[in-house]
C-alpha cells in the first residue's frame, strides 16, 4: 500500500514540473513581456528598463524560469503588480471562501444526486426516470453563471428572499451553492443511476433478494454502498469542473474568492498575479486527483494489483 | 462512411458492415430524445446559415434612442417595418437578430474547435499506440500535463496569453481537447493492433501509415465520433463562458455568452437580454448531448451496460 502511494506521489512530480512550464511559456509568449503589456503606453523607455531589470526581465528565460520553480516551491509566487502585496498571501486569504463555495456546492450536490440517481435507477424506464434524464441533462446544458443570474433575478430581485452579491455571512453563501452544487448533481445524479444499475445486475444483489432479504436493505446495504465506489473517481473528476464553476460563479456572485481574484488579475493584466493563481489551481486539481486515487485504491483493494 | 472502410478490410472477423450500420441506426432510433436532439441540431444549422434572411434586422444596428425598448416596441423608422420581437439591449440593437447571428459564432466554433481536436488528438494518439515506447510515453507525460489543468483555467490562460479573437478561440479550445482524444485513440489502437486483419495486412506488406489509416482507424471510428459529438457542446459552453468573461470573440459581434455578460447589468430592467442568449446555449448544448448519449449507445456497444 505504502508504496502503491509512494510511485502515484512520484509520478506527479513530472505532471507538476510540466504544468510549471506551461504556465511560464504562457505567460511569457504574451505579446511584448509583462512590463510594457501592463504598464501605461506613455511609461518612457528608462522607466521601462528599470522595472524589466526589477523584475529580472532581462535575464534568459531558462534561468527566469528556474527562478519562478524555485521561489514558487518555497511558497513565493512573486508579488501583484496591482496591490503590491505577495501573490501567495493574497492567494491564501482568498482560499478559505473558495472553498466554502466549493465544499457547500459538493454537498448540495450530494444531497440531490444521489438521492434522485437512486430513484432513476430503481424505476428505470419509468416515467421518474425519463423525466429525471431531461432535468439532469438540462442543467448540465445551463451555463453556470447564467443559471446564477437566473437565481440573482428571481430570489434576489423578485422574491427578495436572499442576498445577491458580496459576502457578510453563511447565508450569502445559499445562491452560489445551490447554483454550482445543483449543476453537479445533476452529474452525480446521472453517475449513480448508472452504478446503480450495474450493482443491481450483479449476483450479490440477486443472492440477497433470493435469500429474501428486505428490498429496502438489500438496496441500502447491499446495491448503493457498492454503487458508491466508482463515485469517489466521479468527485476527482468533478474537482476540476467545481473549481472552474467557482471562478465563474464567485464572478457572478461577487464573492471574494481564488477564481475571481483570478478574473480580477487578468482584467488589470496583473501577471504575476494570474501566473500564481493558474499554477495554485492547477496544483491543487493535480494534488485533489491524487488524493482520490489513493483513497480510490483504499476502497477498492483490486486497484493497487493493475 | 465507414461503409467505403469495411469493404476494404475482408479479412476482418465477423464484420457485416450493412448489417452492423443498420442495428446502429436501429439502436440510436430507439432513442427517440437524441431524434429530437438531431432535428434540434438541423434547424439550429439551417438558423446560422440562412441568419441574414430570418433576422428581422442587422444585429450590429444601434439605435440609442430605442435601448432596452420592451418587446414588441416597433424598429426605428430608418431601419423599415417591423419590431423589437424580443426587445432590444442597452445599445437599442435588436434581440432576437443577435439571437439568430449567434448562433453561427457558436456552431463555428463547436465544430472548427472539434476539428482541431481530431487533427491534433488522432495522429498523436494514433502514433503513441502504434509505436509505443519513447514516443509513447512522451506524448502521454504531455497529455497528462494538460489533463493537469481544469479545462476552462487553461482556457482562460490561454487566451490571455494569446489575446482574444475567434482564431485564438479554435487554437485555445484546440488545446485544451486534444488530450482526451489522444488518449482515446491510444487506446483503440492499442487494441486494434493486435488484431488479426491488422497482422494480415504487414505480412502483405502494408506500410504503416497505411495500417493505420486503412486498417486500424476505420475500427475506432465509433469511439471518436461519440466523443466529436459530446466535444462539440463542450467547445460551445466553452466559448459562451469565455465570452463572458470578456475573453471571447470581441464586440460588436453577437455571440451568446458576450449577450449574457452585457445584459447582466440590465437584468432588472430588461432580464431578456441575458435570458434569451443563455436559453439559446442551453439548448443547444442539450441538443448536442443528447444526440452524444444515443450515439454512444449505438456506437459503442461496451458502453450500453452503463445506460
Amino acid at each position: 500500500m505504502l508504496i502503491y502511494i509512494a510511485r502515484r506521489l512520484l509520478a506527479g512530480i513530472p505532471v507538476l514540473i510540466g504544468v510549471s512550464l506551461i504556465t511560464f511559456i504562457l505567460m511569457h509568449i504574451v505579446p511584448g513581456d509583462p512590463v510594457t503589456a501592463a504598464m501605461d503606453k506613455r511609461a518612457d523607455a528608462a522607466t521601462i528598463a528599470r522595472l524589466r531589470k526589477e523584475m529580472g526581465l532581462d535575464r534568459p528565460l531558462v534561468i527566469q524560469y528556474f527562478e519562478f520553480v524555485g521561489k514558487a516551491a518555497v511558497g513565493d509566487l512573486g508579488e501583484s503588480f496591482r496591490s503590491r502585496r505577495p501573490v501567495g498571501e493574497t492567494i491564501m486569504e482568498a482560499l478559505p471562501m473558495t472553498a466554502r463555495v466549493a465544499g457547500s456546492a459538493m454537498l448540495v450536490a450530494l444531497l440531490i444526486g444521489i438521492p434522485f440517481g437512486t430513484a432513476a435507477a430503481l424505476r428505470k424506464n419509468s416515467f421518474i426516470d425519463y423525466m429525471s434524464t431531461v432535468t439532469t441533462l438540462s442543467f448540465i446544458s445551463a451555463p453556470v453563471f447564467w443559471v446564477a443570474l437566473l437565481a440573482q433575478l428571481l430570489f434576489g430581485l423578485q422574491l427578495r428572499w436572499l442576498p445577491i452579491s458580496g459576502y457578510q455571512g453563511p447565508i450569502y453563501l445559499i445562491l452560489p451553492a445551490m447554483v454550482l452544487g445543483t449543476r453537479y448533481a445533476a452529474s452525480i445524479a446521472r453517475y449513480t443511476r448508472a452504478s446503480m444499475l450495474e450493482v443491481l445486475n450483479q449476483d450479490y444483489v440477486r443472492t440477497a433478494r433470493a435469500k429474501g432479504v428486505g428490498e429496502r436493505f438489500v438496496i441500502w446495504k447491499h446495491a448503493l454502498k457498492n454503487a458508491l465506489v466508482p463515485l469517489l473517481t466521479v468527485i476527482g473528476l468533478e474537482i476540476g469542473g467545481l473549481m472552474t464553476g467557482s471562478i465563474l460563479t464567485e464572478s457572478v456572485f461577487g464573492l471574494p474568492g481564488v477564481g475571481r481574484i483570478t478574473i480580477q488579475a487578468i482584467q488589470y493584466r496583473d501577471f504575476p498575479m494570474i501566473e500564481g493563481t493558474v499554477l495554485f489551481t492547477a496544483v491543487v486539481f493535480v494534488v485533489a486527483n491524487l488524493l482520490v486515487d489513493i483513497s480510490y485504491s483504499l476502497v477498492d483493494p483490486r486497484i493497487r494489483m493493475a | 462512411m465507414s461503409t467505403v472502410v469495411a469493404e476494404k478490410k475482408p479479412t476482418a472477423p465477423a464484420a457485416d458492415p450493412e448489417k452492423t450500420n443498420a442495428t446502429a441506426w436501429n439502436r440510436f432510433k430507439k432513442h427517440r430524445l437524441s431524434l429530437v436532439g438531431m432535428a434540434v441540431i438541423a434547424t439550429l444549422i439551417l438558423v446560422a446559415i440562412f441568419a441574414p434572411v430570418l433576422a428581422p434586422t442587422d444585429p450590429d444596428a444601434q439605435e440609442l434612442y430605442s435601448k432596452l425598448a420592451k418587446p414588441g416596441t416597433t424598429f426605428p423608422e430608418k431601419w423599415g417595418a417591423g419590431s423589437f420581437l424580443l426587445g432590444s439591449d442597452y445599445m437599442g440593437r435588436d434581440l432576437l437578430s443577435r439571437v439568430i447571428y449567434g448562433s453561427r459564432i457558436s456552431l463555428l466554433v463547436g465544430f472548427v474547435a472539434q476539428f482541431v481536436v481530431l487533427a491534433i488528438g488522432v495522429p498523436l494518439g494514433a502514433i503513441a499506440g502504434y509505436y509505443g515506447g519513447k514516443v509513447d510515453r512522451l506524448i502521454m507525460r504531455v497529455a497528462d500535463v494538460m489533463f493537469a489543468f481544469p479545462d476552462l483555467l487553461f482556457a482562460i490562460a490561454i487566451m490571455f496569453a494569446l489575446g482574444a479573437g475567434i482564431i485564438n478561440l479554435f487554437i485555445a479550445l484546440g488545446v485544451v481537447g486534444w488530450a482526451g482524444m489522444a488518449r482515446l485513440v491510444r487506446g483503440q489502437v492499442l487494441q486494434l493492433k493486435e488484431r488479426d486483419f491488422v497482422e494480415a495486412a504487414r505480412s502483405a506488406g502494408a506500410r504503416d501509415w497505411w495500417i493505420i489509416i486503412r486498417h486500424i482507424l476505420p475500427n475506432a471510428l465509433g469511439p471518436i465520433i461519440v466523443s466529436v459529438t459530446l466535444g462539440i457542446p463542450g467547445a460551445i459552453m466553452s466559448e459562451a463562458s469565455l465570452s463572458f468573461l470578456g475573453l471571447g470573440v470581441q464586440p460588436p459581434t453577437a455571440t451568446w455568452g458576450a449577450m449574457i455578460l452585457e445584459g447582466q447589468a440590465y437584468i432588472r430592467r430588461a432580464p431578456l437580454v441575458s435570458v434569451v442568449p443563455g436559453l439559446a446555449v442551453m439548448i443547444t448544448v442539450l441538443a448536442f448531448n443528447l444526440v452524444g448519449d444515443g450515439l454512444r449507445d449505438a456506437l459503442d456497444p461496451r458502453a450500453n451496460k452503463k445506460a
